[in-house]
């Protein structure tokens, strides 16, 4: 999995920030800038390999989570479907971070920065 | 605002905005929010109960109560580090016994505040906000708890809601999350609830750390003028007002809390000790409860719980029920609340509740 954020994003991207930005514990860059994360849709495999790395446990496990966010009036991050869609947005929007399959690694668009490559065990 | 034609239109009116305004509710992960550096933007959602009571081979007295609840989310964002949040409650209630029957309603203002992030581990809060105050008061929206009941620790020696100035932030100590926060309430609590605490001021805040992923660990302390002394919990309800206890003067909260996830299975356990100068009005309570998972969505819920209003009168109770979590935050929970002496002011029997975040 990669990790990309849109290129005025100068922060280095860890994978603790990365958990942290995703379960929106962290909200602002460093320099004050707002960070818009980026989800893919639940079930997609990106999406499951992401969640298990990153944030520790598949996508269903954190739906207590998001409720409970949710109660405090706090939405998780916005999803788009593809891989495509999350480029795109990404580098149309300032402080986005997202995450796409490894493949696009040589073939980001322009305003796109790969900040983290994510290797995934294979499963067990 | 309670009971009457009032009441039903305004609750009327959260239930018409609730509907019109409520975005489609995903399953949790899926719901699309806005991007945080897009302003002016609203949300608006809430969630929906109905709670049914049934006394277990108790005295008449006690009878069968359906409560409906209805609570309106709205929040927003004025700029990326300005947001507001509201929520008002409506409850109607009905409860019949040997007496006939009672129906009341009532609306409340549970929170209303505007907040402004400095910086991710420094926000400032004001306005009326849930007291930070152990794990469930400011998780206890019904389709978000396990049991319909609250255990007496959660509610009994503070104020739900606070009106106040609230800091709050959330930090990483190395690789562990943490967070507090810190409130001042000098104008009082105006709390609705006529068991709840009520005082002219108080100050307190919450701390709380995961030791690692999955275990957190908090611990709360207030400091209070306590100005309305309440009932005992033993007090029959149908003659409040008339036996309140007089124990109105500065009190001292302490708490702590656990919660444990692993493998599905849940386990939260509070406790608090409010002092009193005398000693023998010092209140001290808590509970362990754990939820399992059984089969498709379906949890195996079990509580033990204790609670002391009075030197040398505990009240002990155990609950134990089934609950199903499904999509869209809809929850179904039967439950049976067992206590100690059956004291009307405490709940207990069989409980059937339905629920949803929309």
């Amino acid at each position: 999995v990669l990790v990309v954020v849109h290129d005025d994003v100068r922060t280095p991207t860890s994978r603790e920030t990365v958990r942290r930005v995703f379960l929106l514990r962290e909200r602002f860059w460093p320099d004050g800038r707002a960070i818009v994360p980026v989800n893919q849709p639940a079930g997609s495999p990106t999406r499951e390999q992401f969640s298990r790395t990153i944030l520790g446990g598949r996508t269903r496990d954190f739906a207590a989570y998001w409720n409970d966010l949710y109660f405090h009036g706090t939405a998780p991050p916005r999803v788009l479907a593809s891989d495509d869609a999350v480029l795109l947005f990404v580098a149309r929007t300032p402080g986005a971070i997202g995450y796409v399959s490894a493949e696009h690694a040589t073939e980001l668009p322009a305003h796109v920065r790969a900040a983290l490559t994510v290797v995934v065990p294979p499963p067990r | 605002v309670r009971g009457g034609l009032a009441g039903r239109l305004t609750t009327g009116l959260i239930l018409g905005i609730g509907v019109v305004c409520a975005p489609a509710r995903g399953a949790g992960a899926q719901l699309p929010a806005p991007p945080a550096s897009s302003p002016n933007r609203i949300h608006a959602g809430g969630y929906a109960a109905v709670v049914l009571r049934a006394p277990e081979a108790a005295p008449l007295e006690h009878g069968r109560i359906t409560e409906a609840v209805i609570a309106g989310l709205v929040s927003g964002s004025i700029t990326p580090r300005l947001t507001y949040f509201v929520e008002v409650e409506g409850v109607s209630s009905s409860h019949e016994n040997f007496t006939g029957r009672q129906e009341d309603e009532a609306l409340a203002l549970e929170r209303l505040y505007a907040e402004y992030t400095v910086r991710d581990a420094f926000r400032l809060r004001v306005g009326r906000f849930l007291t930070p105050i152990g794990q469930w008061n400011e998780l206890h929206a019904e389709p978000l708890t396990w049991t319909s009941v609250r255990p007496l620790a959660t509610y009994r020696s503070f104020a739900k809601s606070t009106t106040g100035l609230l800091a709050a932030g959330e930090v990483a100590l190395g690789t562990h999350d943490a967070g507090y926060a810190l409130y001042a309430a000098p104008l009082g609590s105006h709390a609705h609830d006529p068991d709840e605490v009520e005082f002219a001021r108080a100050f307190g805040g919450r701390a709380a750390i995961a030791l690692r992923p999955g275990v957190w660990l908090g611990a709360s302390a207030a400091s209070l003028r306590e100005t309305r002394p309440r009932m005992v919990l033993d007090d029959d309800p149908q003659e409040r007002g008339d036996e309140r206890e007089e124990d109105a003067r500065y009190r001292y909260l302490g708490g702590i809390d656990a919660r444990v996830t692993a493998f599905g299975v849940e386990l939260l356990a509070e406790a608090t000790y409010l002092s009193s100068a005398d000693t023998v009005h010092a209140e001290r309570g808590g509970f362990v409860q754990v939820a399992a998972p059984i089969v498709a969505g379906f949890h195996a819920v079990g509580r033990v719980e204790s609670f002391s209003r009075v030197a040398g009168h505990t009240i002990g109770g155990g609950t134990i029920g089934l609950t199903w979590r499904g999509p869209r935050g809809l929850t179904l929970k039967l439950e049976r609340q067992m206590v100690d002496d059956r004291p009307p002011a405490v709940a207990h029997g069989w409980f059937l509740s339905a629920s949803t975040l929309f």
